[in-house]
């Protein structure tokens, strides 16, 4: 075996891994029956599969086709970074029709029942103690934000990916309470905006910026299915007159909150960068 | 790079960083909806095996679009953004940007369902056309703007302090429904292609003109994210502002209609 594929069987393994785990742990795939399931939901999704590519295409395509044209006449790149462009595009366009559709099929129903059974319990402290966890735990994943981080150069990747997640963990939390209690959504943004700003006077300016496209990206692929379905499920066991409009308006508050912590973290610690991201480092 | 092979290595070798990567940041949510199942949920094998699916075209497509994000798509836009922006003309990176922007959000397939929603809403006085062509514009002008920044330096704050006041103060005039489908858009207009192909294609620009780009480049997707607060806002207030003019028109042709059976010297009686 090439000496270059060595990391590539290391990961390959490890992926086959995780996917052994999701497919066997969550559904056990004894009999032939069963396996036959699984058979009829993949045929079931690849007209889907389509639909997606289409959608990725169309994101994807126009940019691509301003930047051939700009490549052939007034920007001279070396024909290497264009195939490497071309191919990271192409990359992106299969990406894209995979998780989107699978954020549907997986996140969707994730949300909305998880969203059910914590507002059945009754207890508040169990809503809003899960309501933060779940907030968190999909933020981690979200792929736009990701990408976000990697460019950042002044902050670590795992910081900021972190606290972004505790941020919208926390409004996520706020927002469960909104719906909850009532209270109507001008005041509370014109409060939170006030916030913002006020915190933003204090903040290094290098971080300004950054936080504020911290918020724009917490509303990516990944975590707006989920929390959208988290808050229909919410919202269908409360069941009164007005829960279809609060299911709609108390989601959009969420990308203030990351700024508001990260600008608190940006303003308090950063000359303590290093041993925090050591301290968070989950890998 | 001189060949084809030495290609596919670039991406070749940071695959597995992302295979281990995003099992990392899936499995969190996972373990969780996994505890879930089994204390409360017990939802049925069906259900489960479609989100078991579902899940692994999930961590499927991560991987692909993380990987050709971070080693195709982002360095190129970055590099193309420096070649743009060090020319004579550097002015160019605004339209550009701007022509970036319009298509962008046509793009988002979530935009679409917005589009449909405000036509619904307005029973069609504000069309899914007027409303796709006016977002287009709103983050084409932000984009521009942004660039502005790139160019100049100038402090975000200048752009979104009077952004965020003026949506929130025309929240409290607009009807509530665009309020909250507004902010519900907000998040729809920055998708996987601001942060990975607007972003980039701005810090380029920034390198080559010798700005800083955490104060300067960053803050593409805040503007990107305000606009649709404005824009939907305004065309709420321009639906109402048409439905009422369309109720006094009719109100007045309703009266010059009960006036035109009277002769011309008859008296009205008040």
């Amino acid at each position: 075996m090439p000496i270059f594929a060595a990391p590539f069987v290391d990961g390959a393994a490890f992926a086959l891994y995780t996917i052994h785990i999701l497919v066997s742990d969550l559904y056990k795939l004894e009999t032939k029956k069963q396996r036959k399931a699984v058979d009829a939901i993949l045929k079931a999704s690849f007209p889907k599969l389509r639909e997606k590519l289409l959608e990725a295409l169309q994101a994807v395509l126009p940019i691509a086709a301003i930047v051939l044209v700009l490549c052939f006449t007034i920007a001279p790149v070396s024909p290497s970074i264009l195939l490497c462009f071309l191919l990271g595009a192409a990359m992106i366009v299969l990406g894209i029709m995979f998780f989107t559709l699978g954020a549907e099929m997986s996140m969707t129903p994730m949300g909305e029942r998880v969203g059910a059974v914590i507002t059945k319990s009754r207890k508040l402290p169990v809503i809003l103690g899960i309501g933060f966890l779940l907030g968190f735990l999909i933020t981690i994943s979200e792929p736009d934000l990701q990408v976000l981080a990697n460019q950042v150069p002044a902050i670590p990747n795992t910081t900021l990916i972190l606290s972004v997640a505790a941020g919208v963990g926390l409004f996520l939390v706020f927002a469960f309470l909104r719906m909850l209690i009532g209270i109507s959504l001008p005041r509370l943004l014109v409060l939170f905006y006030s916030i913002i700003f006020l915190l933003a006077v204090f903040v290094p300016k290098e971080f300004l910026a950054v936080a504020f496209d911290s918020g724009g990206v917490t509303t990516g692929p990944m975590t707006v299915p989920f929390i959208m379905a988290l808050g229909v499920g919410v919202s269908a066991i409360r069941g009164d007159r007005h829960a279809a409009d609060d299911s709609l308006v108390w989601w959009p508050c969420a990308p203030l909150a990351p700024f508001w912590l990260c600008s608190f973290w940006a303003s308090y610690s950063a000359p303590r960068t290093a041993p925090i991201s050591r301290r968070c480092c989950r890998r | 790079m001189s060949d084809s092979v030495e290609l596919w290595q670039l991406f070749h070798v940071s695959l597995p960083t992302y295979l281990k990567e995003i099992a990392g940041s899936l499995l969190p949510i996972i373990v969780m909806f996994g505890i879930f199942q089994f204390v409360a949920l017990h939802m049925d094998g069906r259900s489960l095996g479609r989100i078991a699916v579902g899940l692994a075209y999930t961590y499927v497509g991560l991987v692909l679009f993380l990987t050709g994000a971070n080693v195709g798509f982002m360095p190129a836009g970055n590099y193309l953004g420096q070649v743009l922006a060090g020319q004579s003309f550097r002015w160019i990176i605004i339209p550009i940007g701007m022509l970036i922007g319009y298509f962008i959000v046509k793009a988002e397939p979530a935009v679409y369902v917005l589009n449909k929603q405000v036509e619904e809403v307005t029973d069609g006085a504000i069309s899914a056309k007027a409303m796709g062509t006016a977002l287009s514009a709103g983050v084409s002008i932000s984009v521009g703007l942004a660039m502005v920044r790139v160019l100049t330096g100038i402090s975000i704050l200048w752009f979104l302090v009077p952004g965020y006041v003026f949506a929130i103060s025309i929240s409290f005039v607009v009807p509530k429904l665009f309020t909250a489908i507004a902010f519900d858009a907000g998040g729809v207009a920055s998708g996987p292609m601001t942060a990975t192909f607007l972003l980039p294609l701005a810090q380029g620009a920034c390198v080559a003109v010798g700005g800083n780009i955490v104060t300067d480049a960053f803050g593409v997707v805040a503007m990107v994210a305000m606009t649709p607060l404005i824009t939907v806002q305004l065309m709420g207030l321009v639906a109402q502002l048409k439905t009422r003019k369309a109720r006094q028109a009719q109100h007045a042709a309703a009266q010059a209609f009960a006036f035109a059976g009277l002769a011309d010297d008859d008296i009205i009686e008040l």
